[in-house]
């Protein structure tokens, strides 16, 4: 049985020139676990960067955007200097070009997508946007599990892409920040809550974030 | 507001002048945007300014506007299925509406809406970079209008000035990307609608008074205004309206 973030990884293996994916959530900002990846090297450069606390998905992740190394072991890109530890850990593990997609909606800290590959290159403009959706879908999956790696609710992919798109509009982002304060979670919470709600009532996410907005709709703590 | 031609030319080399923010480390890309579609509106003696930018999946996203109502908010991102800001994003060009009565059958949603905010023509000019145009400057006005060549130039000129401040950003990072460039602008885009949500209902207050009490706080404390954003909706950091208890 295969869940979605797993069909994700596996999608980024195949559509992209790459060995091995990654994805983690984030428990707290900061502070991340591994769901899923697709090999043994992908867990490896992902706990590496656990145990270290260092690397280029924990600096992806506090720059807030993307860090794509063409080659670990290139002095020009200065993986030494910046990642003394994990540099030549994830060498000797095999991987030799590393690029993360931190998962992120504003002050929401989701996860992160990491990808590797034995060999040295870099990403080229079309496999950088195949990446950028592919991450997007790995964060709304994260989303919709409420950050677990059970599998969510059964839609389909067109119903799931259409979803996305809509997600990314002013009203919504503003409906996360009400959210916020009316159920005192954190805006990681207030997404879940907010996509949970739309789904539950089958409205789509942005008429519902309407509601909120023009103070027709209101959550409270104790509602579901 | 017009002034005499010289005072005119002064505001208008300041507009150009203010690119040397970018060059500064803790420079706010969405505070320059936001100050520079304040200038289009007096510079080019319009009535609203508002500034999209595609994302990656080429939806066009609002990044700065002159005015944070709801209803302006909705007439520019609107203009994701049809409209002039649509157009000139698709073609590159500029796509100049001088009386939007006239596209009512073309563009109904797009008319409908802009003539109930009170505008009666509309321009978009294209923020070109090599052969795309990565958004576009959309001005409003509440009369129907022609620009003049110079007019054109001027908007277009300010519409390069958003461009090339926003591929600024990345200028001391290694990554080279165009894409991620302007994911960091879009990312703090969203950080501060988060944040304007969290103040509309902490105080009850309307967006757009909420996004100048974010936007005062910045400044008075010389923070990024998306470094800010985020802060208050993490619950790191307050901020209180002036009058409020």
């Amino acid at each position: 049985m295969s869940t979605l973030i797993g069909r994700i990884c596996d999608a980024c293996v195949t559509s992209i020139p790459v060995t091995g994916a990654a994805v983690s959530a984030s428990l707290t900002p900061g502070s991340r676990s591994t769901i899923h990846a697709t090999d043994a090297v992908a867990a490896r450069v992902e706990d590496l960067q656990l145990d270290l606390g260092e690397g280029p998905g924990t600096d992806a992740i506090r720059d807030r955007g993307p860090i794509l190394i063409a080659d670990l072991s290139d002095a020009r890109s200065a993986t030494a200097a910046r990642w003394p530890m994990f540099t030549p850990a994830a060498l000797r593990e095999g991987a030799r070009a590393v690029f993360a997609f931190p998962l992120q909606l504003g002050a929401a800290e989701v996860g992160l997508l990491g990808l590797y590959r034995d060999m040295p290159g870099h990403l080229d403009g079309s496999s950088h946007a195949t990446a950028l959706r592919l991450a997007d879908a790995a964060m709304f999956a994260l989303i919709d599990d409420g950050f677990t790696s059970s599998d969510p609710i059964d839609r389909d992919d067109n119903e799931r892409a259409t979803d996305e798109n809509d997600f990314f509009r002013t009203q919504v982002f503003q409906a996360v920040g009400m959210m916020t304060v009316q159920l005192g979670v954190s805006a990681e919470e207030a997404t879940v809550r907010l996509r949970a709600h739309a789904y539950a009532h089958d409205r789509p996410v942005a008429d519902v974030a309407g509601d909120v907005v023009s103070r027709r709709l209101r959550f409270r703590p104790d509602s579901a | 507001m017009t002034g005499s031609h010289s005072d005119r030319e002064r505001r208008l080399a300041d507009a150009f002048v203010s690119l040397a923010d970018t060059l500064v480390a803790d420079f706010d890309v969405i505070a320059l945007l936001t100050d520079l579609t304040g200038r289009c509106v007096d510079l080019l003696d319009m009535t609203a300014a508002g500034l999209m930018l595609a994302d990656q999946r080429g939806r066009l996203r609002v990044m700065a506007s002159s005015s944070e109502q709801a209803r302006m908010v909705e007439l520019l991102e609107i203009q994701n299925d049809e409209g002039p800001c649509l157009e000139c994003h698709r073609t590159g060009v500029a796509v100049l509406v001088e009386d939007i009565d006239r596209v009512r059958e073309q563009w109904p949603q797009f008319a409908d809406r802009a003539i109930s905010v009170g505008f009666r023509s509309a321009f978009a000019l294209p923020l070109r970079l090599r052969n795309d145009a990565i958004g576009a400057l959309n001005l409003f006005h509440r009369d129907p209008r022609r620009l003049s060549e110079e007019t054109l130039r001027v908007g277009q000129g300010l519409a390069d000035v958003a461009t090339i401040a926003l591929l600024q950003q990345q200028a001391m990072r290694r990554s080279a990307e165009l894409t991620e460039q302007l994911q960091l602008a879009l990312n703090s885009r969203i950080d501060i609608e988060q944040a304007k949500g969290v103040l509309a209902e902490r105080y009850q207050l309307e967006m757009d008074r909420a996004f100048d009490v974010l936007r005062s706080h910045a400044r008075s404390h010389s923070v990024r205004l998306s470094d800010l954003a985020r802060m208050v909706v993490r619950g790191e950091v307050n901020v209180i309206p002036p009058g409020s208890c």
